[in-house]
């Protein structure tokens, strides 16, 4: 296979007419010519982050509540299980937030992954982002990547404090909390959808058929 | 299984007269083309992100061997795995060995154009390991032994109808025994069929919209949500992309997503954007799972030192396909190869040669849509008529069109010679078409006007009328 990939590079470097010659740019300086490609995009009028995010999180067809008491997230829970109808069954992921609310006794907590059934899944949100209304999730071994795939419902416990503004913010946030880069990083906007039937959307084609985020705007 | 017929124009013929395929090309028609008007008009800088899409790619493209080295560099710091691929045959037989290797009997497969290039589907099968797709689009084609007729809607050329019964036939077996009509239960149906098959799968296979060299990522965007959980469940999760798919930094990528949704769906982000940078802990099987890449040339190479080294910006985004009058008439299985509309008509002569593909860049109005709305600015008129300068030079033209040619150019040489044969038959044919400005019929031409009117020209030539100006003028 070695052979394949030194084929393949020379072929390239032959193409780009310098054959042999093997480049000694860094990354760096090749990323300095690159940078003066970055666009900017958006002009802020209102910089609400929360109500900002909240709004483009809506507008694909996720919903949201957002609430200032830790005590308040329980309630929070509680409305939209009821309002959609939904057993008091949660599996339940990690977190900061999460880790610190006090489960009633008759509710059904799972503490470990999602499997292939589970109805209704609440996890943590790494960040997320202003622009898009997407939440951001970032694989660990107590939080993988299929809990954020395998409900019907995904709620999301985000604290307002990680909303970002853009997408670049996101990758500078990334660099510097991991120094190694993690595995597994999920941006996820509104809930799953198809439109390959017709070309008319369809919402829960794969993943969950609703996502309900708790922005957690606490006093502090 | 491709369409049999042997030329495009054949092919064009059937698709134009095959009423399902015409329903469900009419009820597409202008979604797609809406969506992404709507998108663009909300984000003003769209024309500068463009240009820069542009230039990431030109950059990437002109240090190639170093961003690949560079991400390979990466994969592998991660704990992944990266594989080289000269051309189709290495890429399937390099996959089938890992299948092999990880004892598979099934596998789960994201949308992948590259895995359709280098037919891996059969490739698996032949090895007795049973592939599934399981985006529902390329899911549904899977069940009816088709390819996909379009890059980002494997399925627009298929009825509601036409989905019904195929999972009525295949379902059954299931355990699924009535049919569903709606699109709900469509859906749904194929949630639960697909969800059984991405627990038992053991190597899941996806393509990459693009590969971060900074991080080592492979990024798959999809709304379904179907790459993931083939990337995230099985113990052996296998990335397949061609070379010209790295870009450098996180950065770029941002630009590349903010084109890539708004130009191919109208969205301004798909439902899930991901970065999978090596084997990630699951919850089955911990960390023992592998993380494979393959990377593909298959004639990229050659192409990038050429004068089509443009075509490797591509990103696959459809929009070209969803603007071009010949694509929205015909559909793309027309087209004969994987890769359809303007771009595949630019693609398949260059990977497949021009020997069974000669219409293809002759199957254009050269309209110019392709290139208004291609995200990083591809000059595809100027491709295709590369082709047909080359298929001219190589005399691969047919006879009918050489004696037309010679006549032309005969006649635009000698331009005396040519308002005087021109005078009778501009004549002739404003008289024809004096009362409705159009001509029914066409004397030798039926053909043409059979299925449209001939604008009728004006009684004498736009030479004349100037000559007339300027001597009014004096």
């Amino acid at each position: 296979m070695n052979e394949s990939r030194t084929a393949i590079l020379s072929a390239v470097r032959r193409s780009l007419g310098r054959d042999k010659q093997k480049s000694s740019a860094s990354f760096a300086s090749l990323e300095n010519k690159n940078q003066k490609r970055h666009v900017s995009v958006g002009t802020k009028t209102n910089y609400d982050l929360i109500a900002n995010f909240c709004k483009k999180h809506e507008a694909v067809k996720g919903t949201y509540d957002v609430i200032s008491k830790s005590s308040e997230l329980l309630l929070a829970l509680e409305k939209y299980l009821g309002h959609h109808d939904l057993a008091f069954e949660l599996v339940c992921g990690k977190g900061s937030i999460i880790k610190n609310i006090e489960w009633p006794d008759d509710w059904n907590i799972h503490k470990r992954f999602a499997q292939k059934h589970d109805r209704t899944v609440i996890s943590e949100a790494f960040s997320a982002i202003e622009e898009t209304g997407s939440l951001v999730f970032v694989e660990s071994q107590e939080s993988v990547t299929s809990d954020l795939f395998l409900s019907d419902d995904h709620i999301v416990v985000l604290d307002s404090d990680n909303i970002l503004e853009s997408q670049e913010d996101l990758w500078e946030r990334l660099r510097r909390t991991y120094s190694q880069w993690p595995k597994s990083v999920n941006l996820i906007t509104g809930p799953s959808k198809t439109a390959d039937v017709e070309q008319t959307i369809e919402y829960g084609a794969h993943g969950p058929r609703r996502v309900h985020v708790i922005v957690c705007n606490l006093d502090k | 299984m491709m369409d049999s017929l042997p030329t495009f124009q054949d092919r064009a013929k059937k698709a134009l007269h095959d009423k399902d395929l015409q329903n469900a090309m009419n009820r597409a028609k202008g979604g797609f083309v809406g969506k992404r008007k709507e998108a663009v008009s909300q984000l003003p800088e769209f024309e500068t992100l463009r240009d820069a899409a542009r230039d990431i790619k030109d950059h990437t493209l002109s240090h190639l061997d170093k961003y690949l080295e560079m991400y390979e560099n990466r994969v592998l710091e991660n704990g992944g795995h990266v594989h080289w691929a000269r051309n189709a045959e290495e890429a399937s037989t390099l996959i089938v060995e890992l299948c092999r290797d990880a004892g598979a009997n099934l596998v789960t497969k994201g949308k992948s154009m590259v895995s359709e290039e280098i037919e891996l589907n059969a490739a698996l099968e032949r090895a007795g390991i049973e592939p599934v797709e399981t985006d529902l689009g390329e899911y549904i084609v899977q069940l009816a032994a088709e390819k996909p007729s379009h890059i980002i809607a494997p399925a627009v050329h298929k009825t509601r109808d036409q989905i019904t019964e195929l999972f009525h036939t295949y379902h059954q077996p299931l355990g699924y025994f009535e049919r569903v009509y709606e699109r709900k239960a469509i859906v749904n149906e194929a949630r639960s069929v697909l969800r059984d098959r991405f627990f038992s799968a053991d190597v899941g296979i996806t393509g990459a919209n693009f590969l971060v060299a900074e991080t080592g990522s492979s990024v798959i965007v999809t709304n379904e949500g179907n790459g993931d959980l083939t990337s995230c469940l099985p113990r052996v999760q296998i990335v397949i992309a061609g070379i010209e798919k790295v870009i450098p930094s996180l950065e770029d990528l941002s630009t590349m997503l903010r084109i890539l949704a708004r130009s191919a769906t109208g969205q301004e982000m798909t439902a899930y954007t991901s970065l999978y940078s090596g084997p990630q802990f699951n919850g089955q099987f911990g960390d023992g799972r592998e993380y494979h890449v393959v990377l593909l040339d298959n004639g990229r190479s050659g192409m990038l030192g050429g004068e089509y080294k443009a075509m490797l910006r591509c990103i696959r985004c459809g929009a070209c396909l969803n603007h071009c009058p010949v694509y929205t008439a015909i559909g793309g299985h027309a087209y004969g190869w994987v890769y359809p509309g303007p771009m595949g008509s630019v693609l398949t002569p260059l990977m497949q040669g021009f020997d069974t593909n000669f219409d293809l860049p002759n199957a254009c109005s050269l309209n110019g849509a392709c290139q208004d709305v291609c995200p990083v600015r591809i000059p595809l008129p100027d491709l295709l008529r590369k082709h047909r300068a080359e298929q001219f030079r190589r005399q691969s033209i047919t006879l009918s069109s050489k004696i037309f040619f010679a006549v032309w150019q005969y006649l635009v040489l000698r331009p005396r010679f040519y308002q005087i044969m021109i005078a009778p038959p501009l004549w002739l044919f404003s008289r024809l078409g004096k009362k409705s400005g159009f001509i029914k019929q066409l004397p030798l031409m039926g053909g043409w006007t059979k299925t449209r009117d001939f604008p009728a020209p004006a009684s004498r030539s736009f030479q004349k009328q100037w000559q007339d100006k300027i001597r009014q003028k004096k």
